[in-house]
């Protein structure tokens, strides 16, 4: 069920209704539970049955872990992770490993059959982080209220976290520790409106106006067609793509945030303006923070993270980024681009530690120019998972200079629809110094996104994240 | 804020509203294929319902049908992407009753596309859409904005609409529509076909519409292809009563892709056709 459908209005809005009827609070976990489930369940029923069984498996091992005999906490939550990692690696990763070492047995059809459910990706992550979170409760004071003793309260409890369908299906990857203790009775009079109100409007236009409008542009970088156009519609289009998965993504996670405080939760922000940065570790702590910040705490530091200094800092970060680009998907071009993130991490780490920083030696838009158009280029192994049309794309960016298609309205469209991510980016940039005349201003940029999510909203299409 | 960001939407609703009704906005407004399919069919079912009209069904081949040369209510349901079974079920849901359909036989192997039709008869807004113009593709202000710095563009050049493609043949696409027409379709798949067909013919007939194939010219040699000779083999077994349009393979007809007909060939051939029809 997509957030900018009929279906999901119709199903969020009674939710809503009920879930702030004064006598029926006690029974706001319920509902929500429900109305999940339904959200989960209402394009493939069958799916329901993989969500329940995860839930089971995280509400039990967490459980144990905290109450459990104490000689095994550390058995049960292993169990618990493996449990969390054999469930993404089955259905996630079975169809790779069908396809590249079982290419022609029975054994590899059977893996390529296997469908992948949408989501999985998130809440077998938030399983792992409500087990890991349970077992460090021992030692770290705030996540002792993760989880309590109350069986069914767990349940629930668990049951919401996991499948609250605002980030159920593409994040943000919500940690245990940070959603856990909101868990309280909710008032209508709570709710903080303009929030809400913000983070829905901006996270609709993006995703209905930018990301949809983008998407029938950039559709043509796709094999064959590419291979006719111009270089300098080739590079175009690529900068269209750039636009639009930030829009897309950026615009789910704002309408999940927008949800969230509708019910009384604050999630935490996914991307904050990522095109500014102007190095590559910047970037990640602008880009699916939710995610790196997932991969930072739960495997990046496990591994060691930078305490060994040298070698190990650099092994660790391209091991994290090649798995963080796995866990995207499984195609071997996700884990190229994972890799190559890790090596300009690495890199970047490197000139660092030598003292070869250019920081001050070029003008900060040089940097952000560079940065912008390294992960741009990256992209590309997005959107063409076959790694030789990557390399076909980037030959014709610099062999099509003299061909005649041009494409005029591909470049008006990319160029149009691409104004407001390029101005939601200055607009950060400008405000770092408080602008009172933004007062004025917000309410004129809101009325016009909502005007054109009406009036200008692109073919509905999947959110990008989705497939991952 | 958020009485006042209401506020400015009301207004702009409003202004836009305005704009739409007394603007005379008569410019092309398409801003990619799948918006110009959109744009076509909700001008087919948003539109009056004339008993004297002709409506083209086919896939990206009608889709450079010009519609100068037919007479005045005459539609084009030739989607750039989509099949003829899109363009058939369109006429079926929307209860439009026209005089004659013309259906396209060189892609009857393809499948209808579900998305497509249901967001164009999307329940609740199809209904606003029909009561609201502002809300239809074609006055997308994206759209309005392109088509209006067309025809300035356009007015200032003094050229004509359509002032051609490039007659450079894509060998790119030609080698994958070469591809694509080699094979034919297994026996059953060509079965579950036509028995579509069969019963959308069959529906059109039984509400007094004449029904008319039409073969649109492709390349010479991808007029010889299997799929291509398959394809007319199966219309004239299957529907030995109807007329079969179809022109002699020349050379003249020139194509873009091998597929589909460039500019100036398609008005050649829209006018050839209308003439057949007359």
């Amino acid at each position: 069920m997509l957030f900018n459908s009929v279906p999901f209005l119709l199903l969020v809005l009674p939710t809503f209704l009920l879930y702030y009827v004064p006598f029926l609070q006690r029974f706001q976990l319920h509902t929500l539970v429900v109305a999940s489930f339904i959200f989960y369940a209402y394009n493939m029923p069958w799916l329901l049955t993989l969500l329940v069984v995860s839930l089971a498996i995280n509400i039990a091992t967490s459980h144990a872990v905290v109450f459990g005999d104490e000689r095994h906490r550390r058995t049960y939550a292993t169990l618990g992770v493996a449990a969390n990692l054999g469930v993404l690696i089955f259905f996630k990763y079975s169809p790779l490993i069908g396809r590249s070492f079982f290419p022609t047995s029975g054994v590899g059809e059977f893996l390529t059959s296997i469908p992948l459910p949408v989501g999985i990706s998130f809440f077998t992550f938030q399983g792992i982080s409500l087990v890991v979170d349970a077992y460090r409760g021992k030692e770290v004071k705030e996540y002792n209220s993760i989880v309590v003793k109350g069986v069914w309260e767990h349940t629930l409890r668990i049951s919401t976290f996991i499948a609250f369908f605002a980030q159920l299906v593409a994040g943000p990857v919500v940690k245990a520790h940070e959603f856990l203790p909101q868990v309280r009775t909710k008032y209508f009079k709570g709710i903080d409106w303009n929030s809400t109100f913000a983070c829905l409007v901006v996270g609709y236009f993006l995703k209905m106006v930018v990301a949809d409008n983008l998407k029938d542009q950039t559709f043509w970088i796709t094999f064959p067609y590419f291979r006719d156009m111009h270089s300098i519609t080739l590079i175009t289009l690529l900068f269209g793509y750039s636009m639009q998965i930030f829009a897309d993504f950026a615009g789910y996670s704002l309408i999940a945030l927008g949800l969230a405080h509708a019910f009384g939760y604050v999630l935490m922000d996914n991307f904050n303006f990522p095109y500014i940065s102007t190095t590559f570790s910047e970037f990640w702590r602008r880009w699916h923070i939710s995610l790196s910040s997932f991969l930072r705490e739960y495997l990046y530091i496990p591994l060691g993270g930078n305490r060994k200094g040298g070698f190990h800092t650099y092994k660790n970060l391209m091991l994290t980024m090649v798995l963080g680009g796995l866990w995207h998907g499984a195609a071997w071009s996700y884990a190229i681009w994972g890799l190559f993130h890790g090596l300009v991490l690495a890199m970047e780490r490197l000139a660092k530690d030598l003292g070869w920083s250019m920081k001050d030696k070029l003008p900060r838009a040089v940097h952000m120019l560079f940065v912008f158009c390294m992960v741009t280029l990256a992209w590309l192994l997005f959107k063409l998972p076959d790694f030789s049309h990557v390399i076909a794309y980037i030959r014709a960016i610099f062999s099509n200079t003299g061909v005649e298609n041009l494409q005029p309205l591909i470049l008006f469209f990319v160029l149009l629809f691409s104004i407001p991510v390029v101005a939601y980016h200055l607009i950060y940039l400008w405000t770092r110094t408080p602008r009172p005349v933004m007062a004025t201003i917000k309410p004129i940029i809101y009325g016009i996104m909502l005007f054109l999510i009406l009036v200008n909203s692109g073919g509905g299409a999947s959110f990008i994240y989705f497939q991952f | 804020m958020i009485r006042r960001s209401l506020l400015i939407f009301t207004l702009l609703v409003a202004g836009y509203m305005a704009f739409i009704k007394w603007g005379d906005v008569d410019w092309d407004t398409t801003q990619h294929q799948s918006n110009g399919n959109r744009i076509k069919a909700e001008e087919f079912v948003f539109g009056k319902d004339r008993p004297d009209a002709t409506v083209i069904v086919g896939s990206s081949l009608s889709f450079r049908i010009e519609l100068d040369s037919f007479p005045n209510g005459t539609s084009n349901l030739g989607f750039g992407g989509l099949s003829i079974y899109d363009g058939l079920e369109m006429i079926e849901r929307s209860g439009k009753r026209p005089a004659r359909v013309l259906i396209e036989t060189n892609l009857l192997f393809k499948e209808p596309d579900r998305a497509f039709l249901d967001a164009v008869f999307a329940p609740g807004l199809y209904e606003l859409r029909r009561a609201t113009p502002i809300l239809r593709e074609e006055n997308q202000p994206s759209g309005v904005l392109f088509g209006w710095l067309k025809e300035g563009a356009k007015n200032a050049a003094g050229t004509m609409k359509g002032s051609g493609d490039s007659l450079a043949v894509s060998t790119v696409l030609l080698e994958s529509n070469r591809a694509i027409f080699s094979a034919v379709p297994s026996d059953s798949a060509q079965q579950h076909f036509l028995g579509r067909l069969k019963e959308g013919v069959k529906t059109l007939e039984a509400r007094g519409i004449e029904v008319v194939f039409v073969e649109v010219p492709i390349s010479d040699e991808l007029m010889q292809s299997n799929l291509a000779t398959r394809s007319r083999e199966v219309v004239a077994e299957r529907f030995p009563k109807h007329r079969f349009l179809r022109v002699a393979p020349a050379s003249h007809w020139l194509t873009t892709d091998g597929l589909h007909l460039e500019w100036n060939t398609a008005q050649r051939y829209s006018g050839w056709l209308a003439g057949t029809l007359r």
